[in-house]
């Protein structure tokens, strides 16, 4: 296996972020983005017309076309004069709000979560798009606008690799304040446990900033499937009040059921707004998964 | 060991601080959840009761609870009994006519040398009997202790109180060792119980004149102390001949027999059972009516009130010669009667009556002839006046003349009413036939019994001696063994009884609830050195299971 591409990989093995073996996979992959607001030139294929290689269709000549755009191959079976639109390439600058509640330090997903927000970074960075991390709490830390090349990227890891889960979340004030900044539309991934009562307000914030949102939720295998624990006392991460509970099997299916609710009403949000949903368990390969979100998300 | 101990109970407190210090520290274990709110409205479990014990156990507090037990067990300095070889042991063989069953003695003499043998000695042994032998002093030579065992052989004698057989040896001995077929009533004693045979007996005999004075009667009880019905045939002997009857007794039971003796005179009566079993004492029962009757010389007016009384008092009959007693009533006698003699309105040489008075207020003596007797019943007319010889003895006035007095000549004891009985109510009153069996008594006094049992002892009187097989025995004679036996005296041969008491035979095996269990030689051992081991074990384990959690 060779090096790492893009010359940063000594950041992002020292920072303990990604091996050079995940940044070489990664590097064979992007993010594609067709419906991009963005009117900047970028490597996205646009659904728009533009002047890329790619072909997109045909269209009567309307005159003042440009003359090199007629498909004579067409009119010399025809005998109609086509004109050939080709797709445009437009960029998608990715912003990563990145959830760092007390919540996330629980079971590795906070741990996930900032390899998953280094692995899109690096295929951001490989797209040649802009991009940006904003950790947020009760409200988003970071305000820089996003930007694209190696030292933006590095600054990005070392960032990530300072950050830690505390505080309480609130999805709604930090998303809502975030998008009031007045983004360039683009991709937006939000990385949370989604575990705050108001996430459809942020989201629709963030719906009403023209961005294309990915809610992306990390859960831990505890989270899922409590274990029997017997009497014990609960205590909330955030907020750190406590309730005595005896945890039972019958316990544990109640307190799935009331997850599966939660997640069903998540679900539901993001199809009414339009915002793609993926969900991960912590104890799974974040870069696994953010060929997953390569793959399987199609904006 | 003993829960009185004081510093045991002080140690015992200290689990409240331990109790104390655990619940302190003990607390619900903290449970970081990423969504306190999806866990509201989750009714709690009930924990099954396994993972409630599981939740609830905590091994620190139990090594501390149990290091804490075991101080104060050490504390009360245990001691457990255990068995070990006995050292000193009393032999207390029972030796009475119930052992003298058939394989008995075999039986006594294994379980003796057993005891000998299992034991480190020294010991010594007595024989439980009437009267109780030592058999061996205290010795530690077990081959003479075995062989003097062989000396051990039952008696036909009851046998007495447990502790005067122990009195033989009065030194403390820490193991006492009892050897009986009744273990009734023994106690403080390790006692070995030897099973009773089964045994069919006769448990009592007795003849006695038919009412109408013309024939004899037989009672007799058989016992069946067997688990099996049994047919008994009963033999009476007398001089007359064989007597013969038949029973089925049940188990368990006995029955009454009477026999009619028609032609029988009285005398020596033996009575047999058949068939015999292992123990044969009971099977024959031995009976003299001659020795209990008194021959008497009636001299006078004939009085059927005072001849009835005598009857009622003794077995008395009337002879011409020889007699026992001589009774005169309402006569003056020319010379002394040459033996005991009644006087009853009688004068004699020693006691004339000297004439008749009225009788005044009854006054008595002090003595034990009058007791029972209650003389405000009494209704006396005319008295005699009586001369009273020196020497005697008053028993009654009335008023200021003696009416009833006794003396002792050379011929014998006497006794004088000086009253005619006609011209008294006494006759009708309950107090006479007590009166006159009184008096006989004092008159009649070395009469000796008919009927004795083994190892009681017979007085005899001057002139009296009984035949043996070792010769004629006189003045006190212990009869060994049961017999009728023949006892020469001045007025001829008499005949005497003896038999084995049936109470000591026992008429019935020892109930095996009753019979009280060994007691073993035991010894203390201290456990509280095990205890104070265990107490550091612990305390050690403890120690290293807090440093194991992290201190």
């Amino acid at each position: 296996m060779g090096r790492a591409p893009g010359g940063f990989a000594d950041s992002a093995q020292a920072l303990e972020l990604l091996s050079a073996e995940e940044l070489w996979a990664l590097s064979r992959t992007r993010l594609s983005l067709r419906r991009a607001r963005s009117l900047a030139p970028g490597e996205h294929l646009s659904f728009r017309a533009g002047a890329s290689l790619e072909f997109a269709d045909h269209r009567p000549y309307q005159p003042g076309d440009d003359l090199r755009l007629i498909d004579w191959a067409v009119y010399a079976r025809h005998k109609k004069l086509v004109t050939k639109v080709f797709s445009r390439e437009v960029e998608a600058p990715v912003y990563l709000l990145l959830d760092c509640s007390a919540s996330m330090g629980l079971g590795g997903k906070f741990l996930f979560a900032r390899k998953l927000a280094a692995a899109l970074l690096f295929l951001a960075f490989r797209s040649g798009d802009r991009f940006g991390i904003y950790p947020f709490s009760v409200s988003v830390v970071g305000l820089g606008r996003p930007k694209r090349g190696r030292p933006a990227l590095v600054r990005a890891f070392q960032e990530i690799a300072k950050l830690s889960p505390k505080g309480r979340t609130d999805l709604a004030q930090a998303l809502s304040s975030w998008a009031e900044r007045g983004w360039e539309p683009g991709l937006c991934l939000v990385l949370s446990d989604f575990f705050a009562p108001d996430f459809r307000e942020g989201l629709l914030a963030l719906r009403y900033g023209r961005h294309i949102v990915a809610a992306v939720q990390i859960l831990t295998p505890e989270d899922l499937s409590p274990p029997v624990l017997g009497e014990v006392r609960l205590v909330d991460a955030e907020e750190g009040r406590g309730r005595p509970a005896v945890v039972g099997p019958a316990a544990c299916r109640a307190y799935q059921e009331n997850l599966r609710r939660w997640n069903q009403e998540l679900a539901k949000t993001c199809e009414e707004l339009g915002i793609s949903q993926f969900l991960f368990v912590s104890d799974s390969s974040p870069v696994a998964a953010a060929f997953i979100l390569a793959r399987r998300w199609r904006p | 060991m003993s829960f009185a101990a004081p510093w045991a109970w002080l140690w015992v407190l200290a689990l409240l601080p331990v109790f104390i210090l655990h619940f302190l520290r003990k607390k619900e274990r903290d449970w970081p959840v990423s969504a306190l709110f999806l866990w509201e409205g989750v009714r709690p479990d009930r924990p099954r009761f396994v993972e409630r014990l599981h939740a609830r156990f905590d091994l620190l507090l139990l090594l501390q609870v149990l290091a804490v037990i075991l101080g104060a067990l050490a504390l009360s300095r245990p001691e457990r009994e255990i068995v070990r070889p006995a050292g000193p042991t009393l032999l207390v063989l029972d030796a009475s006519a119930s052992m003298a069953a058939e394989g008995m003695r075999e039986k006594v003499l294994a379980k003796a040398k057993n005891i000998v043998e299992e034991s480190t000695g020294p010991w010594a042994a007595v024989l439980w009997a009437e009267p109780p032998a030592l058999l061996f002093p205290s010795t530690s030579d077990r081959e003479l202790v075995l062989s003097e065992l062989d000396r051990y052989g039952p008696r036909l004698t009851p046998r007495p109180e447990l502790h005067q057989a122990l009195a033989l040896l009065p030194e403390p001995w820490p193991r006492v060792v009892v050897i009986t077929d009744n273990p009734k009533g023994i106690t403080g004693a390790e006692v070995v119980a030897i099973p009773w045979p089964e045994n069919v007996g006769i448990t009592a005999f007795s003849v006695r004149p038919s009412p109408d004075g013309v024939r004899y009667e037989a009672f007799l009880r058989v016992v069946n102390a067997t688990s099996a019905y049994k047919d008994m045939q009963i033999r009476v002997i007398s001089e007359a001949g064989e007597f013969w009857a038949s029973r089925l007794v049940p188990p368990g039971e006995e029955e009454e027999v009477v026999l009619v003796l028609p032609g029988a005179r009285a005398g020596a009566f033996v009575a047999e059972l058949r068939p015999t079993d292992s123990f044969p004492w009971d099977n024959v029962r031995y009976f003299v009516l001659e020795g209990g009757e008194v021959a008497t010389t009636w001299l006078g007016l004939e009085d059927r009130y005072l001849w009835a009384a005598l009857r009622a008092g003794v077995s008395a009959y009337r002879v011409s010669e020889n007699p026992d007693l001589f009774v005169a009533v309402s006569t003056n006698l020319s010379s002394e009667p040459p033996g005991p003699c009644l006087l009853v309105a009688s004068g004699c040489p020693e006691a004339a009556i000297l004439g008749e008075a009225e009788a005044g207020p009854l006054s008595a003596a002090p003595n034990p002839l009058l007791e029972n007797l209650s003389l405000s019943d009494w209704r006396i007319g005319r008295v005699y006046r009586q001369e009273v010889p020196p020497g005697a003895q008053v028993l009654l006035w009335a008023g200021e003349i003696p009416i009833l007095f006794l003396w002792e000549s050379s011929g014998g004891r006497k006794a004088a009413f000086a009253m005619d009985l006609s011209r008294t109510n006494l006759p009708l009153l309950p107090d006479f036939p007590i009166l006159i069996r009184n008096l006989l008594g004092w008159l009649l006094p070395q009469r000796p019994e008919g009927n004795v049992i083994v190892g009681q002892s017979v007085e005899l009187p001057p002139g009296f001696s009984v035949v043996t097989e070792l010769g004629a025995v006189q003045d006190l004679w212990v009869p060994e063994k049961p017999g009728i036996f023949r006892i020469e005296t001045p007025r001829g041969p008499k005949w005497l009884a003896v038999n084995v008491p049936w109470e000591t035979v026992g008429p019935e095996a020892p109930l095996a609830a009753e019979v009280p269990k060994p007691l073993p030689a035991k010894a203390s051992l201290p456990l509280w050195p095990w205890a104070t081991v265990a107490f550091f074990f612990v305390l050690g384990a403890e120690a290293l299971v807090f440093l194991w959690r992290g201190g």
